[in-house]
């Protein structure tokens, strides 16, 4: 086998060639242009007036009233609680699924136990599970539990993912040195003191990664928060999706929702969109 | 890089925590210790005024209406019933689901028990019947509107094919469903680049609403959808008018139908009273364009609603004061000469303002006569609990054989078997 | 229960095709264990959190719905439901509508999984070379796949409009007639396709770029040499390379195909359909079985139609990890 190289693989972050033909920019460029275009036409349309977006052609330049149309949004349905809502879910999501995954990410790496390899192997199971096909007895549950209609019922489900789990076991692998822990031991700490002084500070970069993922992830989910969920409670997916099969399909007013709600991820991924292309690059993302 | 990503973490944190406290500090000022009571409705009910007059006289509560679509509001509200959680405090029904859900009237909150007893002699006796439960006792909705059938026309488009505009000669020319289609191929010899109407599902409905018996045998849970002729000949009559070239083919209540509704590309659209309230609402600029005769083929009934206080609702009583205030006779007679909603109370359909009002959107048509003649005696159809999902089979074969030019024998089948099968 | 393995790519290369991508130093001690520390109990706590909720909303869930298949039960009169056996499944397998379902599910999946990934085969290998403002360019491409699939839904049947869509109207600036394209067969689901392709695309791209950035230089300095042009390199060098992370993407389109939901959901433009489209010509199984259960109420019906997309799901898998063990053993043997 290849182990011997293992170590040694220069990694080939210039690239195969830079013959790849005069055309690869012009292509590249179209790419960019093809995956934009509806983004760029979600805020273009509702900075326009129904009158002008209903005629042939359509416009394509913006004009000013974004501000008008995102302010019918709120009048129109309950935007603001929605708003709320999905930070909420997927603020509460985020947090939990990090504390969840990295203090079991840390048992499965780090730590001896009766069992452990036959209870990963239950854990990296599971992911083959999709979870919503129980949606049906999911939603039964909630209601039994009294939780029909209420946020806990959307977060609770997600709030500790396998993915999560065999990431962060992955993780701490890779970033926390035996060694750190054998000092810490050394030093008198205790488990728990191991995992939130020497393992969590060099997990940082990891759970910022799965944290902006499932935050993301959170954000946009959309089947059990429609069928748990109703038009007076509804994160923001459920509130774009009532208000896109209204009987007023009013695009201006739609596409300003549709905005509105993508603003958040837009944000994120302005921000810290180099350490989500290289948390997927680093093949660490599950689909 | 560790330090680097320590920041990042603790800007996005900053970036959350200011999104709630943002979207918190929005949201927080309006309650105020107010009763917040909820409704949902779905089409055009008016109530916008009518909500700002009741929060005056009750300056604790705010009311919050969620307006879905038709059938979503529908299933959102069964789904909420049987979950026992999630409906709003007044949930409107239409007809087209009041027989449905008055099977369960243990869900509802019986009106008769808060004095909706009083209201009884002030519907017609349809009106009051088919939202009371089976063995009488429980009244589970108070009726808001009535949806007598007319024929809403373009008076510009008729007389551009070189027809009669005046409401009495229209009405002249299709006494009959044949007249209609007759009139239809004489409109589209003329090649005014108009279609005769917008959508085949609401010609074929109306046809539907116009018989004694449609999809169930009266008073049983039989469903005779394949077999009974009536509905094979509303079927055929509307297949063949789309074959002639006399729909616009647009799918009825959807965004392009709106867009044709503005820019004037059919002629002449089934209306029912609530209609009238969609056309306003959709294609203000059209004001004055329209005109309304009578539908051809006698007269029917297609929609009307209640309002109902399911029993898991937490304001009970105050949604009771809402519901009897949005439902009183001057209320019903004010959203009709707003909205065209028909009234479904004796007192409002007799009063004088209704009997001679003229629409003003409608060229003037005199649509208290219009709509009131046949709303007191209506005889109504006799309807199942699955009608509307053996409706919108029926329809799916009215738009294959619009959009897919199938065949209409074919089309016919394959939608009776998705009927038979939704209501199985 | 090994087919768990090829669900997580670092996985599946970093152990079964180590060639495949980079591994990072630190990870040639990998399974060390550090033996002296965790009490008894401790470490079954930390990981607790995970199995009682799987055991709540997913295992439990996933017996229920199992059970609920076995009978006839109306969601609005649950305490009717009656046991009847595997009625449920012999009138699925005789229901033409299943059936449809079955088919549109596949054909879509075909239509979207196979031009998605050789579309982000493609683009990864223009992005692995040198380029300028590179970040921009991968931020670029994975755009779409940031946004929601109901904001995408919600844009994309505008632009497929009838009457007053984008691409009518392009089609109609050179001439050609509008398509209908929610009521056609094969218009429906190339649209619905195109959703999932455009979403995807990018994503599947930077994988791909990742484990390429992974295969040894020296291979393409070779290959260079001997005078291959670079799309001679890309089938000769890079696709064997790449066969695991492919065949792992693959897995995870396919999986995520058979759950389509929200595009055919959303893309009916039938105000409150269900029933993807008039002929049920996009309706997907995951959209029978939303209709069937939260429309028409038949809880036991839909519960079995759950736990077929279930057991198609994990044959599925099985497949997978066979097609990708096999492979891996090749490529590993051919080194």
């Amino acid at each position: 086998m290849t182990g011997s190289t293992r170590g040694s693989t220069r990694r080939s972050t210039r690239g195969s060639g830079e013959s790849s033909g005069p055309l690869r920019y012009p292509l590249l460029f179209a790419v960019v242009i093809i995956s934009a275009f509806p983004v760029y036409w979600t805020f273009m349309i509702p900075s326009r007036t129904n009158d002008v977006v209903g005629q042939l052609p359509p416009p394509f330049l913006p004009g000013g009233h974004f501000f008008a149309n995102a302010a019918r949004v709120f009048d129109t349905v309950n935007f603001g609680k929605a708003l709320m809502n999905s930070v909420i879910v997927a603020g509460s999501i985020t947090l939990s699924t990090l504390l969840f995954c990295s203090l079991a990410g840390f048992a499965f790496a780090k730590l001896n136990f009766r069992g452990r390899n036959a209870l990963l192997l239950v854990v990296v199971s599971t992911m083959m599970v999709p979870v919503q096909l129980g949606i049906i007895s999911l939603y039964i549950e909630m209601q039994e539990l009294g939780w029909g209609n209420r946020l806990i019922s959307v977060v609770l489900p997600t709030a500790v993912t396998a993915f999560g789990v065999v990431f962060m076991r992955q993780s701490v692998i890779q970033a926390v040195p035996d060694e750190l822990l054998e000092a810490g031991r050394i030093d008198g700490c205790g488990t728990l003191r191991l995992y939130w002084h020497v393992a969590l500070p060099a997990l940082r970069p990891a759970m910022a990664v799965l944290g902006l993922l499932t935050f993301m992830q959170a954000w946009n989910d959309f089947m059990w928060p429609l069928i748990v969920l109703n038009a007076e409670n509804p994160t923001v997916q459920v509130a774009l999706s009532t208000l896109a099969s209204g009987h007023y399909r009013d695009n201006t007013l739609v596409l300003a929702g549709t905005a509105l709600g993508t603003i958040p991820v837009l944000v994120i991924f302005a921000l810290f969109g180099r350490q989500i292309i290289g948390g997927i690059m680093e093949g660490a993302v599950k689909g | 890089m560790r330090a680097r990503q320590g920041r990042l973490m603790a800007m996005a944190g900053t970036a959350v925590l200011a999104m709630v406290l943002s979207t918190t500090s929005a949201c927080g000022g309006d309650d105020g210790g107010k009763t917040k009571l909820t409704i949902n409705t779905f089409g055009v009910f008016g109530y916008t005024d009518l909500y700002k007059e009741f929060e005056a006289s009750h300056p604790d509560v705010e009311i919050v209406e969620t307006v879905s679509e038709y059938n979503d509001h529908h299933n959102n509200l069964v789904n909420h019933l049987a979950a026992g959680s999630g409906a709003a405090d007044v949930e409107a029904v239409d007809e087209g689901f009041i027989a449905q859900l008055k099977a369960t009237p243990e869900q509802f909150v019986n009106l008769n028990d808060l004095g909706a007893s009083d209201r009884e002699s002030d519907y017609p006796a349809f009106k009051w019947s088919a939202s009371l439960s089976a063995d009488g006792k429980t009244q589970i909705g108070l009726g808001t509107d009535v949806g007598g059938l007319a024929m809403c026309y373009r008076t510009d488009l008729l007389e551009a094919a070189g027809l009669p505009s005046d409401p009495a000669a229209v009405s002249a020319l299709w006494p009959t469903w044949d007249a209609y289609f007759k009139t239809g191929r004489d409109f589209a010899a003329k090649n005014t680049g108009v279609k005769f109407f917008d959508a085949g599902t609401n010609i074929y409905n109306a046809q539907i609403f116009q018989l004694d018996e449609s999809y169930y045998a009266t008073g049983t849970s039989d469903v005779i959808v394949g077999s009974n002729p009536k509905v094979k000949t509303a079927f055929d009559t509307t297949a063949k008018a789309i074959s002639d070239g006399l729909s616009a083919g647009l799918v009825a209540f959807e965004d392009e139908w709106v867009t044709a509704m503005k820019e004037g590309t059919f002629a002449t659209i089934t209306c029912p009273a609530w209609m009238q309230g969609y056309i306003k609402e959709n294609a203000p600029e059209t004001a004055g364009k329209w005109n309304i005769a009578e539908i051809p083929g006698g007269s029917g009934n297609w929609g009307g609603s209640w309002l109902t206080i399911p029993a898991q609702s937490d304001h009970k009583d105050l949604a009771y004061e809402l519901v009897s205030f949005l439902t009183a006779p001057e209320q019903q007679t004010r959203i009709f000469k707003e909205t065209g909603n028909f009234p479904s109370s004796v007192t409002s359909i007799k009063d004088s303002a209704v009997q001679s009002f003229t629409n003003p959107f409608f060229d003037d048509a005199p649509t208290g006569k219009i709509f009131g003649e046949s709303a007191i005696s209506l005889e109504p159809q006799y309807q199942g609990s699955k009608h509307g999902a053996i409706r919108q089979a029926m329809e799916h074969g009215i738009q294959r054989i619009e959009q897919e030019n199938q065949a209409a024998d074919k089309a016919f089948s394959e939608s009776v078997d998705e009927a038979e099968r939704a209501a199985r | 229960m090994t087919i768990a393995t090829p669900a997580h790519p670092a996985q599946t290369t970093a152990e079964s095709a180590p060639a495949a991508r980079e591994t990072p130093r630190r990870q040639r001690r990998p399974h060390s264990t550090f033996r002296r520390i965790g009490r008894a109990t401790v470490p079954y706590w930390l990981i607790a959190p995970f199995f009682v909720i799987f055991t709540a909303f997913g295992l439990f869930p996933m017996l229920y719905t199992a059970w609920i298949s076995l009978t006839d039960r109306d969601m609005l009169r649950p305490d009717a439901a009656k046991f009847i056996g595997l009625g449920n499944y012999t009138d699925l397998f005789s229901d033409e509508f299943f059936w449809n379902a079955v088919g549109n599910t596949f054909l879509l999946m075909a239509m979207s999984s196979v031009p998605q990934l050789a579309f982000a085969l493609i683009l990864a290998h223009i992005l692995n070379t040198r380029l300028r403002a590179r970040t921009l360019f991968r931020m670029g491409v994975l755009l779409p796949n940031i946004t929601s699939i109901v904001a995408v839904t919600i844009v994309f049947s505008q632009i497929f409009g009838r009457q007053f869509g984008l691409i009518s109207w392009l089609l109609d600036t050179v001439g050609l007639d509008p398509i209908n394209w929610q009521a056609g067969e094969w218009t429906s689901k190339t649209a619905i396709a195109s959703m999932v392709i455009w979403r995807w695309t990018g994503y599947n791209a930077l994988i791909y770029l990742g484990a390429m950035q992974a295969i040894p230089k020296e291979h393409f300095e070779a290959a260079a040499m001997d005078g291959a042009s670079t799309w001679r390199q890309l089938w000769h060098i890079t696709l064997p390379a790449l066969r695991p992370t492919i065949a792992f993407t693959a897995l995870i389109s396919v999986i995520g195909q058979i759950q389509l939901f929200t595009e055919p959901l959303l893309f009916d433009n039938s105000p409150g359909s269900v029933s993807g489209g008039n002929s049920h010509q996009f309706q997907t199984l995951a959209l029978l079985l939303y209709e069937e259960s939260f429309r028409l109420h038949n809880f036991g019906y839909g519960s079995a139609i759950a736990w077929v997309m279930f057991l198609v799901t994990m044959a599925l898998a099985a497949g997978a990890y066979f097609v990708t063990r096999g492979t891996s053993r090749l490529t590993g043997g051919s080194r």
